[in-house]
């Protein structure tokens, strides 16, 4: 069965190459191919195609350009702490460190600032007007005592 | 002097090469006309990169594998769908005389009821002779591919001429039965059919 598949199936390949070879040996009207018109044609495109490489070049260049011209200048307009390094202090923010009491050790417990909290008396640097820190919540927020009702 | 050499050698290949592109080109297309536009749009594709392509060794093969794409391409494109629409109702030319006018014509309808692609792998394969491998390259897809649509174009095409033959062995059938007809009678086969008058 397979066989005669495959001999169907050449038979029909070797009909239809034949077939084929009549049919485009068959007579035809005159060739109109023209060489020289595809040669001016041919260099029209490679011209184009020149032409749109250099206008895609060109155009990337002057937007290089115009972008280089607007944006600042990175040396220039980039920030004036780093230029000036570490050695200049910040004349707004107070300095932070041991000497000035805003230094907050990790040893030191958070409520050692404030002078009610504390168990020793109040340093003499902290500021009178500071109001006392309290650990009661304030009357508002307490939650109202259970009532017994009998 | 470099261009002028290579507009020589260009219009050597093209002399020499040209006719039998336009061959492929009539296969694909099945119209003089189309495949004289496809020779030529083929032609001027290859002056683009002839510069690279005078060290090509398969310079044939490169070549019809333009023609090829070229078809497809157009094939593809919205005007060569509306094209092939309209040309679907046309009846082909007329083969020329001298020619098996009735197998021509049968194959030619056949052919063009393919799709492109099945089209273009039947004549490459069996017109231009090229194997799976190199048929895959032109293509430009894998060998599975081709012999599938190989194949497919195979069972169409002998589908497709069965019913040919089918419609005309009716159509002499349906005209030798009407004897009444004078005009017809001269018709008939002139030498008795074997085991007619038993």
């Amino acid at each position: 069965m397979n066989d005669r598949t495959d001999l169907t199936e050449d038979r029909l390949a070797a009909e239809l190459a034949a077939g084929l070879t009549a049919l485009a040996d068959s007579p035809a009207p005159l060739g109109r191919t023209d060489t020289a018109w595809a040669i001016r044609r041919g260099r029209s495109r490679l011209r184009r195609r020149r032409l749109g490489v250099l206008g895609a070049v060109t155009a990337v260049a002057v937007g290089a350009s115009v972008l280089g011209a607007t944006l600042p200048d990175r040396d220039t307009a980039g920030p004036q702490k780093a230029a000036t390094g570490p050695a200049a202090p910040d004349p707004v923010l107070p300095a932070l460190g041991p000497e000035t009491g805003h230094a907050r050790s990790p040893s030191r417990p958070l409520s050692a600032g404030c002078p009610t909290a504390s168990t020793g008396p109040a340093t003499p640097s902290a500021s009178p007007a500071r109001p006392p820190c309290s650990t009661a919540r304030p009357t508002a927020l307490r939650r109202p005592a259970r009532t017994r009702w009998r | 002097m470099a261009k002028q050499t290579r507009d020589a050698e260009f219009t050597e290949f093209v002399a020499a090469r040209a006719p039998w592109l336009r061959k492929v080109a009539y296969l694909l297309c099945g119209d003089w006309h189309r495949a004289d536009d496809l020779v030529q749009e083929s032609v001027t594709k290859l002056y683009v990169r002839w510069s690279r392509l005078s060290r090509l060794e398969n310079l044939d093969g490169y070549a019809r594998t333009v023609l090829v794409n070229t078809f497809l391409a157009e094939q593809r494109s919205p005007w060569g769908r509306w094209t092939a629409r309209r040309r679907t109702g046309a009846v082909p030319e007329p083969a020329a005389a001298g020619t098996d006018l009735d197998l021509s014509v049968d194959l030619r309808r056949a052919l063009a009821a393919l799709p492109p692609r099945q089209r273009a792998t039947v004549v490459l394969r069996h017109y231009c002779d090229l194997t799976v491998e190199q048929t895959a390259a032109a293509l430009g897809c894998s060998t599975g591919n081709v012999k599938s649509q190989t194949s497919r174009g195979l069972d169409a095409l002998r589908r497709s001429l069965d019913q040919q033959d089918l419609r005309d062995r009716t159509e002499h059938t349906r005209l030798t039965a009407r004897t009444d007809l004078p005009e017809l009678r001269d018709l008939r086969p002139a030498v008795p059919v074997e085991g007619a008058a038993k």
